[in-house]
């Protein structure tokens, strides 16, 4: 006998229920760990008017349950498929956009690539309200202005709804609905993100050099910039090369602004021997901050670089930029003359009172687990709460991609914790988001038998509907496999995604479609 | 035939022959043909009576089926099951069913109101019908032949009563297939509970001795001999070795004939520590050994430092089949170690068990055995309990790894127990009393 589950809709705003006047039967159902409820099928029966209506029923909330009305599964609508007698009609958010961009390079008479461009985003409102925001980012070269901003609105005007297909049927048959429903996951896909914090940097072109620590005059070296969040920096980069042999020993120091040029000392990086920097090229040097250091959101600072001392014959040249093309205005280098006691920005001989950016990159770090959190919460549309956790993994939260937050946290997840494990995440039946940290294999909980049947560790049998994904199984049909001593041998498994097909009772355990 | 029936240990329905009461009449049952584990069978039922009497027969036959299913999704406690006698007070024979449903005769619609009926019941049952349990008398140091509960110690050694496991004679087992055991393990040491429960069956047509599975440290080819009157069998061997790369610590040497009596089956070694070693880096493999050839390699083991004892991955001696035209050669069971920091490094080891695999069950404990509970694990129900005998009550407290527990007819059977505590320590004079039963299993009736 196989169990009897029960479908239940909510409407968009999830403010009452849609009761259809179809028989629902679900058909199959599937679980990830990296997002919990992911696909199911629902079967409608019907006549064929009660069956068109399902057509409205798009991004309603679904959730399946079972007779304890314990929640199986849960999620909205994405695609209804009628099929009629010769003719099956598809109605789907696939290629819904409410809100369009159009990224595009600029091409210039001489041919030559001239700039890289984005129009504003234009959105369909009365769409997004029923639907949510669904973005789209459309790439395309050879553009002008015109011609992008009229591409973006044709699109727009064509995708704002949901899009219909109709197609025969292979040969006539029974009249019935599908319903093709995704978890709340998926909608993370919905909406792109970016973050032009955390990395700073300035590539030029020059042109521009500077000689410093070859005289009192030219004692240091440094350049400005404000972070427009709170960030944590960790690593620095100059462009520099040796002259002569210079034998000292180069810090970076980061310093809070005084009067516009550098204040004090806020800290200091490792001690780089001149020996690293090349004598006939300039390279990139990497100086690193021992831990990351918090700067404030919307604060100027410097950072500056100390040669380790002066020397009239062995000393450093760095890279500058007299083009100025670092994209903060009002940002710019300056060097310091321990002569006269001051910073002044630094020469330009190609635009001589001008003042020259250094070519830079500063790097900040922060957990993973926050950059998760941030780009979810950018994602959100529909969760009732997000739960987070802290990695122990320090990267770069720097993103400017136009990928979508879900391809953002997917790459996240699998970056894992500094435990070595993936993160996971699920969303409750209460739409909660929650993020947590794969299971450690050594404490594999779940356990199955040779009829494949689930037991939790305490012999609970789980029913075929409610399987252990993101959890860690073994075997205990047999006795040959016994943990913690084979776990070089046969590792517990993974329990990373389960297609149930409630018709048979069948659970097949499967790996994630994108590990 | 003289009787068969149908429902479950709780109350039973007769439906052909001695005791039949209306309306049932008889029952024709001719077993369904299959080599397989698992059959797809049916039983057609006569059905004779009143019209009232025939619903209320089908009534109780849809109860069968619906306790079934419910017992399938734990909903109801007992298997239903169909019991053949074959001859008046002759031993009554079970199979469980699954999956049932009754099927009618065409005209069963109009034979219903004129008082007779004829049905099929459709089931899926095991390829085999199994007794009532059947004590079993028990042997070792603490007794002959002993029913009513024999003495365990956690260990076997030369010392009298010492002794982890009991032998069944052949003579004991009347049946004509494996047979599923039934063993209530009381734990009888007031000092400390009992949290995993290690069980293995080996079975022989005439080894009778279980010295070859006990592997003991004076015996042990490597390392210093060291006394101590804790040890099992009063020594145990200290090993030591510098070296960070995989290091050969030393052996048991297993002559042709204790090589035979192997029979090329699986088993577990379980390494047991005299004091506990402190590394967190230490990794242990074992090998089978042909004098400086390597006959058979297992995975290497974390020898995990919270555990008093450690478990390979199973081995089969000899690990390859042979023709058994000549005394099999014999083997060396060495045990490697590698210790990745520099220094000296040294364990001491006390005994090491080949637990057999034939048929066997791991416990993995969720509470603990206390004294006077009882393990009672039923290879027929597939299912397992702690019985508190004192209270009157029971509980699942183990997540049980392992298939049926079965012992083979005509053969000496053999069942080793191991048991741990909650510090993983095999604790070797804990105490226990174990009973045992088997069901006479036959495939045709």
């Amino acid at each position: 006998m196989t169990p009897a589950l029960f479908v239940s809709f909510l409407r968009r705003d999830f403010s009452g229920p849609f009761l259809p006047s179809v028989h629902l039967t679900p058909q199959r159902l599937s679980w990830s760990a990296f997002g919990g409820p992911d696909q199911a099928v629902i079967h409608a029966d019907g006549q064929i008017e009660n069956l068109l209506d399902l057509t409205s029923s798009l991004r309603y909330a679904v959730t399946i349950h079972d007779v304890q009305n314990t929640p199986v599964w849960w999620g909205f609508v994405d695609e209804v498929i009628i099929f009629l007698e010769n003719v099956q009609v598809k109605v789907t958010l696939a290629n819904l956009f409410n809100r369009v961009t159009v990224q595009y390079s600029f091409i210039s008479p001489d041919n030559k690539l001239a700039d890289q461009l984005e129009t504003v985003p234009i959105i369909n409102p009365q769409s997004q309200s029923e639907f949510g925001i669904k973005e789209a980012i459309i790439h395309e070269t050879d553009l002008d202005e015109n011609f992008a901003s009229a591409f973006r609105d044709t699109f727009l005007s064509l995708h704002a709804w949901p899009f219909s297909e109709l197609s025969q049927r292979s040969k006539p048959g029974e009249v019935y609905a599908q319903l093709h429903c995704s978890g709340w996951f998926k909608t993370l896909s919905w909406r792109t993100y970016k973050n032009l914090e955390g990395f700073y940097a300035n590539y030029g072109p020059g042109p521009g050099v500077f000689a410093f620590g070859d005289a009192n005059t030219h004692r240091y070296v440094g350049q400005s910039f404000q972070p427009g969040a709170n960030v944590n920096l960790k690593y620095v980069y100059f462009r520099l090369r040796a002259e002569a042999s210079p034998s000292t020993s180069l810090t970076a120091r980061l310093h809070a602004q005084s009067s516009g040029y550098p204040g004090s000392v806020l800290a200091t990086s490792s001690a780089v021997p001149a020996s690293q920097v090349n004598g006939s090229k300039y390279s990139w040097i990497r100086f690193t901050l021992s831990t990351p250091i918090a700067l404030s959101a919307e604060t100027v600072y410097w950072i500056t670089l100390n040669p380790g001392g002066v020397n009239p014959s062995n000393y450093f040249y760095i890279k500058t930029d007299e083009n100025m093309s670092y994209s903060q205005l009002w940002r710019h280098g300056a060097y310091y003359n321990q002569t006269v006691g001051a910073w002044y920005p630094l020469p330009s001989e190609t635009a001589p009172g001008t003042k020259p950016d250094l070519i830079f990159r500063f790097v900040c770090l922060s957990d993973t687990g926050s950059q998760i959190a941030s780009i979810a919460s950018a994602g959100d549309q529909f969760f009732e709460k997000i739960l987070g956790l802290t990695t122990g993994i320090q990267t770069s939260p720097y993103r400017n991609n136009s990928y979508d937050c879900l391809k953002e946290l997917e790459a996240l997840m699998r970056v894992g914790t500094a435990n070595k494990r993936w993160v996971l995440a699920t969303v409750t039946p209460e739409r909660f988001l929650k993020f947590y940290e794969q299971p450690d294999p050594d404490e594999a909980d779940i356990y199955i038998d040779s009829k494949s049947r689930f037991f939790t560790k305490h012999q609970v049998q789980l029913p075929s509907y409610l399987p252990p994904v993101g959890r860690y199984a073994r075997l205990a049909a047999t006795t040959r496999v016994s943990l913690p001593w084979d776990r070089n041998r046969i590792p517990a498994c993974f329990i990373e995604r389960a297609e149930y097909f409630p018709d048979t009772d069948k659970l097949i355990v499967a790996k994630h479609s994108s590990s | 035939m003289n009787q068969i029936s149908v429902g479950d240990t709780s109350s039973w329905t007769v439906i052909h022959g001695a005791s039949v009461a209306a309306p049932f009449l008889r029952a024709a049952y001719a077993p369904a043909p299959c080599a397989c584990d698992i059959v797809e069978d049916q039983i057609d039922l006569f059905l004779d009576g009143t019209p009232s009497q025939l619903t209320t027969a089908l009534a109780l036959l849809e109860k069968t089926i619906s306790r079934s299913q419910l017992h399938d999704q734990g909903g109801y406690p007992y298997f239903q099951m169909l019991r053949f006698q074959l001859e008046g007070d002759g031993t009554y024979f079970y199979c469980p069913i699954t999956n049932p449903y009754l099927t009618f005769n065409p005209s069963g619609y109009e034979t219903h109101h004129t008082g007779s009926l004829q049905v099929t019941l459709h089931f899926t049952r095991p390829n085999c019908f199994d007794s009532d349990p059947i004590e079993l008398p028990l042997t070792n140091r603490n007794g002959d032949d002993v029913t009513g509960g024999i003495t365990l110690f956690n260990h076997s050694d030369a010392h009298a009563g010492h002794d982890s496991s009991v032998l069944i004679k052949p003579g004991d087992i009347d049946s004509a297939l494996p047979a599923p055991l039934r063993f209530e393990l009381e734990n009888t040491y007031d000092t400390d509970e009992v949290q995993d429960i290690f069980t293995g069956l080996y079975h022989h047509p005439i080894n009778d001795d279980h010295e070859v599975f006990f592997c003991q440290a004076p015996e042990f080819m490597g390392g210093s001999l060291l006394y101590s009157p804790d040890a099992i069998n009063e020594y145990y061997r200290r090993l030591t070795w510098a070296a960070t790369s995989w290091t050969d610590l030393g052996s048991w040497n297993y002559t042709n004939a204790a090589v035979q009596l192997f029979s090329g089956r699986a088993y577990r070694p379980i390494l047991h520590l005299y004091n506990p070693h402190v590394y967190t880096d230490l990794y242990l493999k074992i090998k089978l050994l042909k004098g400086s050839l390597v006959l058979w390699e297992v995975e290497a083991i974390y020898a995990d430092p919270s555990y008093q004892y450690l478990i390979f991955p199973p081995v089969r001696i000899p690990p390859v089949p042979l023709l058994t035209e000549n005394l099999p050669h014999h083997i060396d069971l060495a045990i490697f170690a590698q210790h990745q920091a520099s220094g000296t490094h040294q364990i001491d080891v006390d005994n090491l068990l080949l637990l057999p695999l034939d048929t066997s069950a791991t416990f993995l404990g969720f509470f603990t055995l206390i004294e006077d509970a009882v393990l009672v694990d039923d290879s027929f129900y597939e299912k397992h309990n702690i019985r508190y005998p004192t209270i009157g009550s029971e509980a699942v407290g183990h997540l049980r790894q392992g298939g049926p527990l079965l012992l083979y007819p005509g053969e000496y059977n053999r069942l080793f127990i191991v048991q741990t505590n909650t510090s993983h320590q095999v604790d070797i004079l804990r105490t226990s009393t174990l009973r045992a039963y088997y069901r006479k299993r036959v495939r045709l009736l």
